[in-house]
């Protein structure tokens, strides 16, 4: 296995490869605080499945803000922090959708695929549901803007989006595996055209097409 | 004003307490989602963080208040947009005024970045997503998205208030569309029109 991880820093250089798969976003590792954003995550996820009237609910309000608090003496303010979670070459490890280093991330890893295509495989639960059993429409849209943002780092052009539009054939199931992939279609100056799904057992839940501009150099 | 959670069913007084309970643990939760971004990678306190937060997992997995039905009642304290109960929610707290426009004000941490200081397009859409079919005033709460086109005008920074609002614009038997936009600065950041398909009465149920 070939890594090149920069240690302590908040970039990971991307395009890495593992065995047979090449990596465009940051894989989840054994650091200490991707193991804490995936217990927090998993925090989430059981409260979300707690039974209505659970007696040790109260208790944990104390542990938690215990926890809170002792992590608090050791943090900078978020405008210090902004800086230095930039250092580094590559992908960032704190993105809300694919960051294993954020708890609001499933996290999407997202992978080369064939063809021009990038994709990567994720199983979301209840902290995610919006009608009964289903994603939420708007974390279906976080997915796709995001997996559309990789398939333009793969296609080595990035962009701010610019125009997003999606459309959702069915409800996307929660606790099931789901497919993200998406693919830059062309480019044109500054202009890039991306495309991407979210596709279950074989079809097509929700399909994007995004617009997305470069800042001038 | 009408805060759009008291549109959900009521509640009885043993519920609400439970509810409150939640709403201050997914408060706590999310003051850690937000630390979590601001602490060194390396800090060995983590280490310690993270062996509780699984000591308290292991408490709170246990099968006698684990909910065998997976999928609870959808409703606005627990979605991922507006849900108080949801530390992965900013969350979104939505006010309908009384010509149906639904607003909220809202700040982002670091938790939501995109673009170095700037809120993640993703997190845009998704918020576009929530208030548009709240301003659609679905009847039972369950609404599906069928269509939604979000444009990016301007980047929208971290740590600033923004507001957000959207409002109905035509209803067609289940079909109903709404509009709305992220607004910073008194400029349009974001904005959004969206299709949205109410299931039919049975399937609400």
């Amino acid at each position: 296995m070939v890594t090149w991880e920069i240690p302590g820093s908040r970039k990971e250089l991307s395009r890495y490869y593992t065995g047979a798969e090449t990596y465009l976003t940051a894989v989840p590792g054994e650091s200490p605080l991707d193991d804490t954003a995936s217990q927090l995550r998993r925090i989430v996820e059981a409260l979300s499945l707690t039974k209505p009237g659970a007696a040790h609910i109260p208790l944990t309000t104390e542990r938690l803000r215990d926890l809170a608090d002792e992590l608090e003496r050791h943090t900078e303010p978020p405008t210090d922090r902004l800086l230095g979670m930039w250092e580094g070459d590559g992908v960032v490890r704190h993105d809300p959708v694919t960051g294993p280093e954020n708890t609001l991330a499933p996290p999407l890893v997202m992978h080369v695929a064939e063809d021009g295509w990038v994709e990567g495989e994720v199983t979301l639960g209840l902290p995610y549901q919006g009608p009964p059993a289903a994603v939420h429409g708007g974390i279906c849209a976080a997915l796709l803007d995001a997996a559309l943002a990789v398939a333009n780092h793969r296609a080595g052009n990035n962009g701010m989006t610019a125009k997003l539009e999606i459309s959702y054939r069915r409800p996307t199931p929660l606790y099931q595996p789901i497919t993200v992939r998406a693919k830059q279609l062309r480019h044109e100056g500054r202009k890039r055209f991306t495309v991407g799904e979210i596709v279950v057992d074989g079809e097509i839940s929700a399909a994007a097409e995004g617009l997305f501009i470069a800042r001038r150099s | 004003m009408t805060i759009v959670e008291n549109l959900s069913r009521p509640v009885s007084d043993v519920e609400r307490e439970y509810a409150a309970a939640l709403e201050r643990d997914a408060a706590q939760l999310r003051r850690i989602v937000d630390l979590l971004q601001r602490v060194d990678v390396d800090d060995p306190l983590l280490l310690d963080v993270a062996e509780k937060l699984d000591a308290l997992s292991e408490h709170l997995e246990n099968p006698i208040d684990t909910v065998t039905e997976t999928i609870r009642n959808p409703g606005w304290r627990h979605d991922p947009v507006s849900g108080v109960e949801n530390a992965i929610a900013p969350p979104i707290v939505l006010e309908a005024g009384p010509d149906g426009t639904v607003t909220a004000e809202v700040e982002f941490g670091l938790p939501y970045q995109g673009p170095n200081s700037f809120v993640h397009g993703g997190i845009s859409a998704m918020v576009m997503d929530h208030v548009l079919s709240a301003a659609t005033a679905p009847q039972a709460g369950v609404i599906f998205t069928a269509q939604l086109t979000v444009r990016y005008h301007r980047p929208l920074p971290l740590f600033v208030p923004l507001t957000i609002a959207a409002r109905l614009r035509e209803r067609e038997g289940r079909k109903i569309w709404a509009t709305g936009e992220i607004v910073v600065d008194g400029k349009v950041a974001v904005s959004a029109e969206g299709l949205f398909i109410e299931p039919r009465p049975k399937a609400a149920q």
